[in-house]
């Protein structure tokens, strides 16, 4: 004896008025289901023997979310089913609906396959061994979807869990599964509140609810199908976005493999299938029918169904035909089947929602450029410090325009390396226009020209002393060599990089440090800077600049420097001390006078070329 | 950035022969206008990712000089390539 759930006895009633039976018995409609239903079953029988044969493997499997290539995504459960079992089931219960028809109840969701989108002939056979259902009223459509959310959990409630067990969802292509609530059963949250965590597995309940309650609209859609629908509208709804973002959590679940059997199998059903609703005229009925409900439907599943309807069953259908036999391997059975997930689906969707793509302002290769040679554009790009795959026809518009980019950007733009340096040297070794600072320098060391007689100066009138700048080799080498093929602002950036002190002294003064440093009794970070120059067998560069200066304008010098470079940079322990006019200026104007003498100093380097103090210079 | 559900598709599993389509940022018209222009799977973009050195910033310029993308979808797929590459390569 089949009994079925509330709600099938409300499709019951429902389609019978759908499809004009209301002046007909019961039976009768019936009688045509039961009629509609053997021809689908006939129908898809050939498919077991083209696919899996029957008689000789009775083991089917029994869902299709399995992939070959054993990638870590999530799998559904794969179950196998007996096929035997199945096609017996399903004909002993419509055999025993046939004999006893009024105490007996069977829906069979009827596919309109005309639409391509919503392919299953999916049945759903529900037994039940003991109660009966008490035909009730047609329920009104429902107006909200918390509304509907309460019916269908109330609907999970009279439903037993036996017969959740017992229903067989049978797939056009052949294949059985039993739905993702098999062993699980005993989870489904029962409660109707909306606080209630959100289970998956509910919302398969609900899909096919769904499809079940709005029969004439998503009676051939299957549950995954239908949430992939949900999927593509956003909802306010709190619980529908949770639901939405199920969805999509269980998107990816289904990866389906390819099987060309099975989708060629399943193509020449649906067209078999078609034909023969055509036959029985049932999709115009049902196209009828789902306009009229439209109104009534729940407002996300207006949106739900939007796009999908949209898609003209033809067009669907050409469609999914041209992606096939274009030999696309990842085209699935499924697409058309039970699962949303493939990338057929997101790729189709991602089509719709795209912008037409806007073309971003090309940019303009110059003649020089277009000009090179393959080998000359790749040495600017290598010299500008770019990495260069190979350059052939097919890459070189991008290797041109990146080069053009290059060009435009500064250099140091991209690299870190001159972080915490202060902001006028680094918008310097960026390329950036500079002013002028010579005219304040000129002014900063003006005064001390000719000292003015009766005033007194720190450590004296005597034009002795000069600047130094203590230089690390390994850095940058010799840079008046380097100089010849690096530009000029990568040279005076490697210059900054490798100066580590600033001072001022006369006579042999720089060498103080360096004897420091050979005497091991102390320590620095000036001096552990010269001894692992010395330890990587090199000797510092000592470079002397602006000689035959008062001591207070060779401090006043050291000190615009230290600011320009920086102290953190530096192995100076202060910062340096300022006389004169430069006393009242501001850091800004100091670092840009320092920038001025840094800059000339390395013009100096370049002239002179350097020459290493190693230690063997030093200690005799 | 979150990455997109395309992205975690392509990117959680070898290319195979997956259609230029399946690329993050390759919906219908990109993906048309490659395939017009001789890029019908995954791995022809990707041999054209490789030769440019596995650099984002090239392909994303050859995508846009190519079919016209803008930066958001060059960038995904360039992205979505980069991850691929250093998880398959």
């Amino acid at each position: 004896m089949i009994v079925l759930s509330d709600w099938i006895s409300d499709q019951f009633t429902h389609h019978k008025r759908l499809l004009n039976f209301n002046n007909k018995s019961d039976d009768e409609f019936l009688l045509f289901l039961i009629s509609t239903v053997n021809n689908l079953v006939q129908s898809i029988k050939p498919v077991f023997v083209n696919g899996n044969s029957p008689t000789n493997n009775s083991i089917l499997p029994v869902c299709t979310g399995i992939e070959n290539n054993g990638s870590p995504k999530k799998r559904l459960n794969a179950e196998r089913f007996p096929s035997e079992q199945v096609n017996k089931m399903i004909d002993t219960a419509t055999l025993t609906t046939f004999e006893e028809p009024d105490k007996e109840n069977i829906s069979a969701n009827r596919p309109h396959q005309k639409k391509r989108n919503s392919t299953d002939n999916t049945y759903i056979v529900s037994k039940q061994p003991t109660g009966s259902v008490t035909p009730t009223k047609l329920q009104k459509p429902f107006s909200s979807p918390q509304i509907h959310d309460k019916i269908l959990d109330t609907n999970l409630m009279l439903t037993p869990k036996k017969i959740l067990d017992k229903n067989l969802v049978l797939t056009p292509n052949g294949k059985f599964f039993t739905d993702i609530r098999d062993e699980h059963d005993t989870d489904l949250p029962f409660s109707t509140e909306e606080t209630t965590p959100f289970s998956p597995r509910v919302e398969l309940e609900l899909c096919n609810k769904e499809d079940s309650n709005n029969p004439d609209v998503q009676e051939n859609e299957t549950s995954e199908r239908d949430k992939g629908k949900c999927c593509e509208e956003d909802e306010d709804t709190v619980s529908h976005t949770r639901r939405v973002t199920d969805c999509r959590d269980r998107r990816c679940k289904f990866c389906p493999s390819y099987d060309p059997v099975y989708a060629s199998a399943f193509q020449e059903l649906l067209d078999d299938t078609i034909d023969e609703l055509e036959e029985l005229e049932l999709y115009t009925s049902a196209t009828e029918s789902t306009e009229n409900l439209l109104g009534d439907k729940p407002p996300y599943l207006h949106e739900a169904v939007g796009p999908t309807t949209s898609f003209s069953p033809a067009s669907r259908c050409d469609k999914l035909t041209h992606e096939e036999y274009k030999g696309s391997t990842y085209m699935t059975e499924d697409v058309e089947n039970q699962t949303v997930c493939s990338w057929h689906d997101w790729s189709m969707m991602t089509a719709t929602n795209e912008t037409i793509p806007t073309s971003s302002p090309t940019i303009i290769v110059p003649d020089w450029i277009r000009d090179l040679s393959d080998k000359d554009l790749r040495a600017l790009l290598i010299s500008k410090g770019a990495l260069v795959g190979a350059i052939s026809h097919s890459t070189r518009i991008v290797y041109e325009q990146y080069l053009v980019k290059l060009e435009s950007t500064p250099l140091s733009t991209h690299d870190n390396s001159l972080e915490g340096y202060p902001r006028e040297l680094v918008s310097c070794l960026q390329g950036q226009p500079q002013v002028d600072w010579s005219e304040a320098e000129r002014e900063m060391v003006q005064e001390f020209q000719t000292p003015v007689v009766g005033r007194r100066y720190r450590q004296g009138t005597m034009k002795c002393f000069f600047n130094y700048l203590l230089i690390d080799p390994r850095v940058a080498d010799d840079l008046s060599i380097k100089a010849k093929t690096l530009n000029p602002r990568e040279v005076f950036k490697l210059f900054i990089k490798s100066v580590f002190y600033v001072g001022k002294g006369k006579q042999s003064r720089p060498y103080a440090h360096l004897f420091e440093a050979s005497l091991q009794n102390k320590d620095s970070e000036k001096l552990r800077r010269i001894r692992s120059i010395w330890g990587g067998d090199r000797g510092v560069v000592s470079l002397h600049v602006y000689n035959n200066s008062i001591a207070e304008e060779a401090f006043t010098r050291e000190a615009v420097m230290i600011a320009c470079i920086g102290l953190k940079k530096l192995a100076n322990e202060k910062g340096g001390e300022f006389y004169g006019v430069s006393k009242r200026w501001s850091a800004q104007k100091r670092r840009g006078v320092g920038l001025s003498l840094l800059y000339k100093a390395h013009l100096t380097l370049l002239n002179e070329g350097h020459r290493e103090i190693k230690q063997c210079d030093v200690v005799k | 950035m979150s990455t997109s559900q395309k992205m975690k598709d392509f990117t959680s599993e070898p290319m195979g022969d997956k259609p230029v389509k399946t690329l993050a940022g390759i919906g219908e018209v990109l993906g048309n206008k490659l395939i017009e222009e001789g890029f019908n799977y995954a791995y022809n973009v990707l041999g054209q990712f490789l030769v440019l050195g596995k650099n984002e910033d090239l392909l994303v310029m050859w995508l846009k000089d190519k079919v016209g993308a803008n930066s958001k979808q060059a960038g995904d797929c360039a992205k979505c390539l980069k991850e691929w590459c250093d998880a398959f390569l």
